[in-house]
């Protein structure tokens, strides 16, 4: 269908506006012509990578030929968004259409028949002749053209480029996933065999792909994912506005950052003006690192900074709707700290402990408002990490886990809520595999082959590694305090203190552990 | 609250960027301004309690360019001078500075007035340079500074005062087009309304309306400078073959559609009335009124006089019908014309300016009928008293009794003041 499109005599205009992705996308590169808003809302791309899938209703075929093969591959392996000026840029779409602000009707309405009216004049100039068709072959006598050529239709660049793509997507999946390595073989086929070879590859691949296990599981986390967005326990009567952050080391500033880029009002407080003023400085590298990546403009990021308050002391808590500590793991701290706050702040504040170990019942013994308690787990790097774990006592009210939710919803994050058990969820479930981890140690397993192995079983980052990145005292602590909670549940741990070198990136560790999706339950 | 009063109004000509001022700094003409007015009213320099300017683009050496002009033309050193800046409206801030002055007795007599020049702009060097330059400024020996001056050469690059809104990174233009397309004004409806423009200024300058335009004698020319350069009518047919400057294809804003960069200076005498009249003066209008308005900088940048206009005639309980002379500023035809569209729209009116009701259509007869800032220019700081003068022009000539003036700024903001007449 989409082919006959392609096909059509007719000049065929795609005026996109919103989100553009997957099959949306795929109707849109069999047209003949592309325009888009450039707005905010407006993201192009193909993410069926994601699910575990490929893109095949052409796109293995039609986006090679239209952006090259280089930034083909980019965004099929990927499956990452697009904004509407990369879009231009790549040449995936032909036109941009600016967004207009309020008029003689809302601006979502004017920008819609702005679009409308800019394409349908675009069509009628198309078939006119008044505008031609963007050739859509590259010329070898320009760089932009000789690259797109040379990459894209010449045989030994072009076999150098899937070389260099295969190196990477083995160097992250390890070759686990296969619908990356599919998406290369079908897009291949296409350009070596031919468009009919190429078609007919597609339709395999995504059959074959639709079948594995891989993809079940990753279609199922994305359901999962998507549930997580919903907040079980309504809206709360009075959503946040105010947050205050106690302790501005790399959680709290994280917390910091991503809840000042949602526009909550941010009080950061911490002990003395130079920790305080460190805690300044990662806030503000953290939204400088968006302006150079150009995600942010300058004005934008002064303007959200703007709207943090560092202080040392506890004035204006008495406005905060939620006051999120995270100051050092030591119960006698969280106690001083929390009734220090009870005493500053109102009735209706929220208290939120980060900690990812301390019972929540126990933090809470000395308040005075237990209802109020309630846990954030939140994960390093703040601004990166998707999930949030909240957790949630007997005595934490209903009005209380609706607004955690709800601030947790708007920081944008993956939010599953969890009785307040030993190690809550994250924590519980990781501790046994580390202990197993540091037992396969004590039996002679060295380091360096249980990275190995791990990784080869499909672990993003290896055992050991892991257990360097959590911090071999910590673990130890944790293990310790499980196996009181616990007992003989949990297996007797001893711990080597090995220190490895190397800095490592503690990625998809939640992402693995929460494949394990069902037990997510209050 | 004391009443205050227009005595009169002047400017330079006003000439396209790089055309015969170009020799001249911003300073200057607002020295031909400020000289012309003096002569104009044959006012002591004596009775002068305080100058008031207005500027965009300001030349780090003359940065109170009040002072400094008023200084070279002859005013007393001993008047006390300051400048403001609220881009496309800063004369007009300093009109509304001097009547508050003079409304609440801190002074008798203001002069308040405007000037800018594109000829010359503050082009200045990369930041990077600049620190090595201070840096190396610093150093003792000369080797110390060499060094670290070629060590900051890498950061070589220069640095022209920014096109676009500071908030937003969007051109103005790019930003007008937006709301023209947003108001559905169509290009035709843009390049007719130009038209008008142009020929109404015309016809104005030949009939000798324009009174308020000096003689310039600027050194080193071979002629004085006597009129407007920028005024060129032509026909909606000969402005639809350009192609759009911004928006490009499918854009509506044009050169010939958009006020096009100017320099030049004006400059305004306001009195108490007592004083007025005790210095044997007659008064062409009282400054009867006044708002400001600030917007949403990204949609809702050049909506200022819609906004500005019903508030301004609520205020006295005035509507539209009571108005005889609308002297509004021209940044682009399609400018105009969504202001005209957005006060005629109940939609508009309910839903943004928290209104029950629209305030109507504003009547084009009598609107701009001397042309406007898209045929005479627009220098930046001076078009507010050039709106003034030419309101109070109008209201005698038309002999009428009430003018609006309003204007639309960059920064989302804007004007509305309110002019009556005085009485014969």
């Amino acid at each position: 269908m989409i082919q006959r499109l392609e096909d059509s005599g007719k000049p065929v205009v795609a005026a996109i506006h919103g989100s553009c992705l997957g099959g949306g996308m795929e109707v849109a590169l069999g047209c003949h012509y592309r325009i888009a808003t450039r707005h905010p809302k407006t993201v192009l791309g193909v993410p069926e990578v994601m699910l575990g899938l490929l893109p095949g209703a052409g796109g293995t075929q039609r986006l090679p030929k239209l952006i090259g093969l280089p930034d083909a591959l980019d965004l099929c392996l990927t499956g990452k968004n697009v904004r509407a000026d990369k879009a231009k840029k790549l040449g995936l779409v032909d036109m941009l259409v600016d967004p207009l602000g309020p008029g003689l009707k809302s601006p979502e309405e004017g920008n819609i028949e702005y679009l409308e009216d800019v394409a349908v004049g675009v069509a009628r100039n198309l078939a006119s002749g008044a505008l031609s068709l963007p050739t859509r072959e590259r010329k070898w006598t320009n760089m932009k053209g000789l690259q797109f050529n040379l990459t894209t239709h010449q045989r030994h660049v072009r076999n150098y480029v899937f070389g260099q793509a295969r190196k990477k997507v083995m160097k992250m999946t390890n070759g686990l996933y296969p619908s990356p390595l599919k998406i290369m073989e079908v897009i291949r086929a296409g350009l070596e065999k031919g468009p009919v070879e190429g078609y007919e590859a597609e339709s395999q691949g995504f059959a074959e792909l639709g079948m594995s296990s891989e993809s079940k599981a990753l279609r199922s986390i994305f359901f999962g994912q998507n549930e997580c967005k919903k907040n079980r326990f309504g809206k709360p009567a009075k959503p946040a506005e105010t947050l205050a952050v106690l302790g501005g080391g790399l959680m709290g500033a994280g917390i910091v950052q991503v809840s000042l880029q949602k526009g909550y009002r941010v009080v950061l407080k911490d002990m003395d003006e130079i920790a305080l003023n460190r805690g300044y400085q990662r806030v503000y590298e953290g939204l400088n690192g968006r302006v150079k990546k150009r995600a942010m403009t300058n004005f934008e990021r002064d303007h959200t900074l703007s709207l943090l308050s560092p202080q040392l002391d506890h004035k204006g808590f008495e406005k905060a709707d939620m006051v999120i500590e995270a100051v050092f793991e030591d119960i006698d701290l969280k106690h001083k700290v929390l009734r220090a706050t009870e005493a500053a702040t109102a009735d209706h504040c929220v208290f939120a402990s980060n900690t990812s170990a301390l019972p929540i019942a126990k933090i809470a013994a000395v308040s005075k408002r237990p209802e109020k308690v309630v846990g954030m787990h939140y994960f390093s790097p703040v601004d990166k990490m998707p999930l949030l774990e909240i957790i949630t006592t007997d005595k934490t009210s209903k009005e209380t886990a609706a607004l955690a939710v709800d601030v947790g919803l708007k920081q944008g994050k993956t939010v599953i809520v969890v009785k307040d058990s030993p190690g809550f969820y994250t924590t519980r479930i990781l501790a046994p595999m580390l202990a197993e981890c540091v037992r396969l140690l004590q039996e002679g397993l060295s380091p360096q082959n249980l990275d190995k192995f791990s990784k080869a079983f499909g672990f993003p980052v290896g055992m050991a590694t892991l257990a360097d990145e959590v911090g071999i005292d910590v673990a130890y602590h944790v293990a310790q305090f499980l196996l009181n909670e616990f007992g003989v549940r949990l297996v007797n741990v001893y711990m080597y203190i090995h220190s490895w070198e190397g800095a490592y990136q503690f990625m998809h560790l939640m992402y693995c552990t929460f494949g394990v999706s069902e037990c997510l339950t209050w | 609250k004391r009443s205050v009063v227009l005595v009169d109004g002047v400017r330079t000509p006003f000439l396209t960027s790089g055309s015969d001022y170009q020799n001249l700094l911003s300073h200057d003409l607002q020295r031909y301004a400020l000289q012309g007015l003096l002569q104009r009213t044959a006012l002591p320099v004596s009775e002068v309690d305080h100058v008031v300017v207005g500027t965009v683009i300001q030349d780090v050496n003359t940065s109170n360019i009040a002072r400094e002009a008023a200084l070279s033309a002859g005013f007393s050193k001993h008047t006390p001078c300051h400048t403001v800046t609220m881009a496309c409206i800063s004369s007009n801030m300093a009109v509304t500075t001097g009547a508050c002055q003079i409304a609440a007795g801190q002074s008798d007599v203001v002069v308040a007035g405007g000037v800018d020049t594109m000829s010359d702009v503050p082009i200045r060097l990369s930041r990077g340079m600049r620190k090595s330059l201070l840096a190396a400024n610093k150093k003792k020996t000369t080797s110390g500074k060499l060094s670290t001056i070629l060590s900051g050469l890498r950061y070589f690059g220069l640095e022209l005062p920014a096109i676009s809104e500071f908030s937003t990174n969007e051109t103005m233009g790019h930003s007008g087009d937006r709301l023209a397309a947003t108001f559905g004004i169509s290009r035709r409806d843009q390049d007719e309304y130009a038209s008008r423009s142009h020929n109404l200024a015309h016809q104005a300058a030949e009939k000798g309306k324009l009174q308020d335009v000096l003689t310039v004698f600027a050194p080193g020319r071979s002629k004085p400078v006597t009129l407007d350069n920028g005024i060129r009518p032509s026909t909606p047919e000969q402005m639809s073959k350009l192609k759009p400057a911004f928006v490009k294809p499918h854009g509506t804003i044009t050169a010939a559609n958009a006020s096009f960069l100017t320099d030049g200076a004006s400059a305004a005498l306001l009195m108490s009335e007592e004083k007025a009249l005790s210095l044997g003066y007659t008064p062409k209008a009282y400054l009867k009124d006044f708002v400001y308005v600030s917007l949403d900088p990204k949609d809702q940048l050049l909506l200022g006089p819609a906004y500005a206009t019903p508030l301004l005639l609520d205020r006295s309980g005035l509507t539209p019908k009571d108005i005889d002379v609308f002297e509004y500023h021209e940044a682009f035809a399609g400018q105009i014309l969504a202001n005209l569209q957005a006060m005629d729209s109940d939609w508009f009116a309910q839903e943004y300016m928290k209104r029950s009701s629209k305030l109507g259509r504003l009547p084009l007869e009598k609107f701009n009928t001397w042309g406007g800032s898209l045929s005479i220019g627009h220098p930046f700081g001076a078009t507010g008293v050039r709106l003034v003068t030419t309101a109070a022009n109008r209201l005698l000539d038309e002999d009428g009794s009430l003018a609006v003036v309003a204007a639309c700024a960059a920064g989302g903001q804007g004007h509305a003041l309110l002019l009556e007449r005085y009485p014969k």
